[in-house]
């Protein structure tokens, strides 16, 4: 079966270095607006998400869609953010399936950290 | 939109701020004192304030700034706990006010600030004026409540008129056959809701037995027929069973809205089961 992951952030210098971490046998769709995740959790029904988290603003309305989506409820979330918010979110939230990384983190780390969520350990 | 105070140090209003922004309007503060500011200027309807700020002494704002002022006596008030202890429990009951954990799960905080907010609205407007049952959206909220954490049976009632009949039956007369359906739903132990055109929504918690659900169904039809004749008013019965198959409320409530339909293509005064 097919592997889709989905990649949200505003920018797209983002979305070209997550695009990185992926081997060639997983499908990556990027997003670059959280008002495109609806119609894309539907139409992919993905294995992961991520997230390059900039503002609170739009953030949990993205979680909420996500989390009371059929299809989306259970999928693991990896949320990157400056090391100041993943405080403030670890110290506030618990957040269901949901892996907090600052955005200092290594490509390297992200790929072994990817690899767990989705069970493909074998890189091309 | 309701308005909610949030009162807690800057970067957790926001986080707060950001999780009920699309259903509330939210006003930040960060102190005591600009609690009895904002009170004053903003008029809430509901406060949320954090136990854990060291520039709040929640327990004296809610007494001295709440409570205790005829303004804002009843307002709802959720206290946010990174580790309440019994005491603070025990305090939170004597202040009438809710408390939540942190950290907490944004749906669940999402949850409990609406709860809070319907109980805003007074219940004469919570009620059908005619049943004094639950109108359909405050039922389905409570309904999809229980929903995820008890098995049950979804039903969904119809009282209508046969249109070409002979003799038609009054607007009134059907109105009293919604009225005898009401009193027998109450009897049952479900949780219970009117909508408009005398249709009524329920859910049985823990049943889930076809056998029980039709054999109440058919005594109900029957009731209706031996009351008011098998020619005049006619009740549906539907009924759904929560399973694997109905994994979301909405899922639950199409199938049960199939067997209803179902029961009007076979020719009224039926229950059918899905």
């Amino acid at each position: 079966m097919e592997t889709t992951v989905l990649l949200i952030s505003d920018q797209l210098q983002d979305l070209n270095r997550m695009k990185n971490w992926f081997h060639k046998g997983i499908t990556v769709k990027g997003l670059n607006a959280f008002s495109a995740l609806p119609a894309a959790l539907a139409s992919e029904m993905p294995s992961l998400i991520i997230i390059r988290l900039r503002e609170f603003d739009d953030f949990f309305r993205a979680y909420e869609t996500i989390r009371t989506n059929p299809v989306a409820e259970n999928v693991p979330l990896i949320v990157i953010a400056e090391v100041a918010i993943g405080d403030a979110l670890k110290e506030n939230v618990a957040l269901k399936n949901t892996t907090l990384m600052g955005s200092s983190v290594t490509d390297g780390y992200m790929m072994k950290i990817i690899d767990d969520a989705l069970g493909t350990h074998n890189r091309e | 939109m309701p308005k909610i105070i949030i009162a807690d140090e800057q970067r957790n209003a926001e986080i707060i701020s950001a999780i009920l922004k699309n259903r509330f309007e939210t006003v930040m503060v960060a102190n005591g004192r600009g609690v009895q500011e904002k009170l004053y200027v903003e008029k809430p309807d509901i406060l949320l304030i954090s136990a854990d700020s060291q520039m709040i002494n929640y327990k004296a704002v809610i007494t001295n700034m709440v409570r205790r002022n005829r303004d804002f006596a009843a307002m709802p008030v959720l206290i946010i706990s990174s580790a309440p202890t019994p005491a603070d429990e025990t305090s939170a009951k004597v202040l009438n006010a809710e408390i939540i954990q942190r950290p907490f799960d944004p749906l669940e905080l999402v949850k409990k600030a609406e709860e809070l907010a319907i109980q805003l609205i007074p219940l004469k407007d919570r009620l059908d004026p005619v049943t004094k049952l639950h109108k359909r959206e405050y039922t389905e909220e409570r309904i999809q409540e229980v929903f995820p954490k008890k098995s049950g049976t979804l039903f969904l009632v119809e009282v209508g008129k046969y249109k070409f009949a002979s003799q038609p039956a009054s607007e009134e007369l059907a109105a009293k056959a919604a009225e005898v359906v009401a009193e027998e739903v109450k009897a049952f132990k479900a949780i219970l809701g009117v909508e408009k055109d005398r249709k009524f929504i329920g859910y049985i918690p823990d049943i889930s037995e076809r056998a029980i659900c039709m054999s109440w169904g058919k005594k109900l039809i029957q009731k209706i027929q031996e009351i008011f004749g098998e020619e005049k008013v006619y009740v549906s019965v539907g009924f759904a069973c929560n399973d694997e198959k109905t994994p979301t409320y909405k899922d639950l409530f199409q199938t049960c809205d199939r067997a209803i339909s179902l029961c009007r293509e076979k020719g009224k005064n039926i229950a059918s089961y899905y």
